[in-house]
């Protein structure tokens, strides 16, 4: 243990690593999943690589490489331009198009939100991210870009991306990026993926039972039901 | 731990999954409307395991050198063990670490997962100034699986990292008592120092008379030296709210804490010099130990800086200040409020009226607001009978600290002007060194 060796700036209000590269992990896989073939994943892998290098710029910051951490931060948002360009402009389906018009820019304020230190607003942008990776999921299954086991997974696991990114977020808040957090990141989002497999498999295995032998209007009336046994639960 | 408070993180979910289900519907798609299904579904998760048994962990810590020399790196490892049957899925740690330490390698924080009797250790590296510090206690918050209940609880684990520098001199003023001691009066006697010569008188002992000055002039001549005598010592510590809550935009907990460390270094001084040291304070309590000596006084001093939660801002932290929101700052200090005015005025008339005749008093105070300087100037004949030792404040450049900063140099002038004297430590140097310094300017 050494004395004089400077220490980076305190990390507290700052999201650990392991529960930000796992967020953003997850979302990303649930859009290479939607977009179905590398040429429309090409916007994905580059606003991954934007997402990065700011991440990268944002430590290189906090470590007092102030003008390096402006280059590459700047690269970074360079980055993310392209990915949301390219995905506008070099995809010729409209329905990809418009599932990588949600898509790309969700993937990127989740990112942003993780790699840069937290402030009152980070919640926010989470829920922003996450909520456009989830339209970008809806947006595919109503013009069936994929099948529908496709969906629950692909509508699961971004609630698992929102789940890790939200309890990064709380670990930021109270131990910081300086501290040891994996195994209750991966323990907590173990609990979360097992649940979220439980009830996917329970939907889709609801779905199949629906249709040999019951119709759209009693899956929407059970549905229901179980929103209000969710309220009466949680009152 | 204290009883269990929702975190409300998977508040949202329900008004998803009724949107989900609104879009499915609207578009008719099977797809959505199971999508929908799954959400349901994570809304019912929370409630799950939401009755989770409460924790039991205990804390082991050990510091290594448990009396480093001032910026030697201290090694300290905390060690947390699950006592309990259940598993606790998520286990938040953050150690009390001394105000006044500064964290150098590692981190005090951890967040783990712990199987019943297993443990997780923090090993952090801190390196303290000179002085006695205390560990605050230890916060744990725990949360159920789902992250949707959470419970906190801070556990003491007792641990003292004494830091000793060189012994510092107390700047003490010329009002002593008739007991033998170190500080060299203004007048003639018995001692080591020379004084002055005199005519002889009747009967005047044989080795006081200047033999050499009988041989050159044939007159008889007695020498004179300056008597040593100790003093009767009163440290009085500011402890005044505004002080530690940073209400002036200047203050903090570090500032309480190297007050503390001032008074704590001046009475072990006192104590080995033969003088008699007592101890008062300015601001909320009235803690009062009169002037004595003999080591289990000073040991008395020391332990009344020490255990007495006035002088300790972090020690009520965390018993009065657990957050019970979602993931608030667990750090927050938060301290008891006190009428600032009254109390200051009750130490003013107090000290005054305490102190004897051949009593004086070190005022420690960074002079943060009115409470120190007026007990300062309320003391009779205050040029010779106080001396003021005051931490300078950080360097906040904020405004209100700015102000802060103004009203202190203010302050500091005014007694200046009434000749008290004052010795200003800043934080970056050694108090001894600031002492000596000053002392050496003084006289």
């Amino acid at each position: 243990m050494t004395a004089a060796a400077p220490h980076p700036r305190p990390s507290v209000d700052h999201c650990p690593l392991p529960a930000g590269t796992i967020a953003i992990g997850v979302a990303a896989i649930v859009l290479l999943i939607l977009a179905d073939t590398w040429n429309h994943r090409i916007p994905v892998i580059v606003t991954l690589g934007g997402v990065s290098t700011i991440a990268v710029g944002g430590e290189m910051w906090r470590r007092r490489h102030r003008m390096i951490a402006t280059a590459v931060s700047l690269g970074g948002v360079a980055m993310l331009g392209i990915g949301f360009a390219t995905a506008m402009t070099a995809i010729e389906s409209i329905s990809h198009r418009l599932i990588l018009f949600l898509g790309v820019p969700g993937l990127a304020l989740l990112g942003v939100a993780l790699a840069l230190p937290i402030g009152w607003y980070t919640r926010g942008v989470v829920m922003a991210g996450t909520g456009l990776v989830f339209g970008a999921v809806l947006t595919s299954g109503i013009l069936n870009t994929v099948s529908l086991p496709f969906v629950v997974v692909t509508g699961t696991a971004t609630i698992l991306a929102w789940d890790a990114a939200d309890h990064g977020v709380g670990l930021g808040k109270q131990v910081g990026r300086d501290a040891r957090t994996w195994r209750a990141s991966l323990v907590h989002l173990s609990m979360t993926a097992l649940a979220g497999g439980v009830i996917a498999f329970g939907a889709l295995a609801a779905h199949r039972f629906a249709r040999v032998g019951l119709s759209l209007t009693a899956l929407v009336v059970l549905i229901l039901s179980c929103i209000a046994l969710a309220l009466a639960i949680r009152h | 731990m204290s009883s269990p408070y929702p975190t409300n993180r998977w508040r949202g979910i329900v008004a998803i999954a009724i949107g989900t289900l609104g879009v499915g519907l609207l578009a008719t798609e099977p797809a959505i409307i199971v999508l929908a299904a799954v959400c349901i579904g994570f809304a019912v998760y929370p409630y799950v395991r939401r009755g989770s048994p409460e924790p039991e962990v205990t804390l082991d810590r050990s510091v290594e050198p448990a009396d480093p020399a001032p910026d030697e790196p201290v090694l300290v490892e905390l060690t947390v063990r699950n006592r309990g049957s259940y598993n606790i899925p998520d286990l938040r740690v953050v150690d009390g670490v001394p105000p006044l330490a500064t964290v150098i390698e590692g981190s005090p924080r951890l967040a783990t997962a712990l199987r019943p009797g297993e443990a997780a250790t923090i090993r952090y590296g801190v390196a303290v100034p000179a002085g006695k510090h205390r560990f605050a206690p230890t916060t744990l918050i725990a949360r159920d699986p789902a992250g949707a209940v959470e419970r906190t609880q801070a556990i003491e684990s007792p641990a003292v990292i004494d830091c000793d520098e060189e012994e510092i001199a107390a700047p003490l003023s010329t009002v002593v008592t008739y007991r033998p001691g170190s500080i060299s009066t203004d007048r003639g006697g018995v001692g080591v120092e020379f004084y002055g010569t005199r005519e002889a008188n009747t009967g005047e002992a044989i080795d006081r008379i200047d033999w050499r000055q009988f041989a050159r002039t044939g007159q008889l001549v007695a020498v004179e030296f300056r008597p040593e005598r100790a003093a009767n010592v009163v440290v009085c510590v500011d402890v005044v709210d505004s002080q530690r809550r940073g209400e002036s935009g200047a203050g903090s907990p570090d500032l309480a804490m190297r007050c503390r460390t001032v008074a704590d270094r001046i009475a072990t001084a006192l104590g080995t010099g033969n003088h008699a040291v007592g101890l008062a304070v300015v601001g909320d309590g009235d803690i009062w130990i009169p002037p004595g000596i003999g080591r289990s006084h000073v040991d008395r001093v020391r332990e009344a800086l020490e255990l007495e939660p006035a002088f300790c801002p972090t020690m009520t932290a965390f018993t009065d200040g657990e957050s019970h929101t979602g993931t608030a700052p667990i750090a927050t200090v938060d301290r008891a409020t006190g009428a600032d005015a009254r109390n200051a005025q009750t130490a003013n008339g107090d000290l005054g009226a305490r102190l004897g005749p051949h009593d004086q008093a070190i005022l420690v105070s960074p002079m943060l607001d009115d409470a120190a300087f007026e007990t300062a100037l309320g003391t009779s004949s205050p040029s010779e009978r106080v001396t003021v030792i005051s931490p300078k404040p950080g360097v906040t450049d904020d405004l209100g600290a700015r102000l802060a900063r103004l009203e202190r140099a203010t302050r500091i002038r005014a007694l200046r002007a009434e000749e008290i004297r004052v010795l200003e430590w800043g934080a970056e140097e050694s108090l001894a060194v600031a002492a000596r310094g000053w002392m050496e300017g003084v006289t």
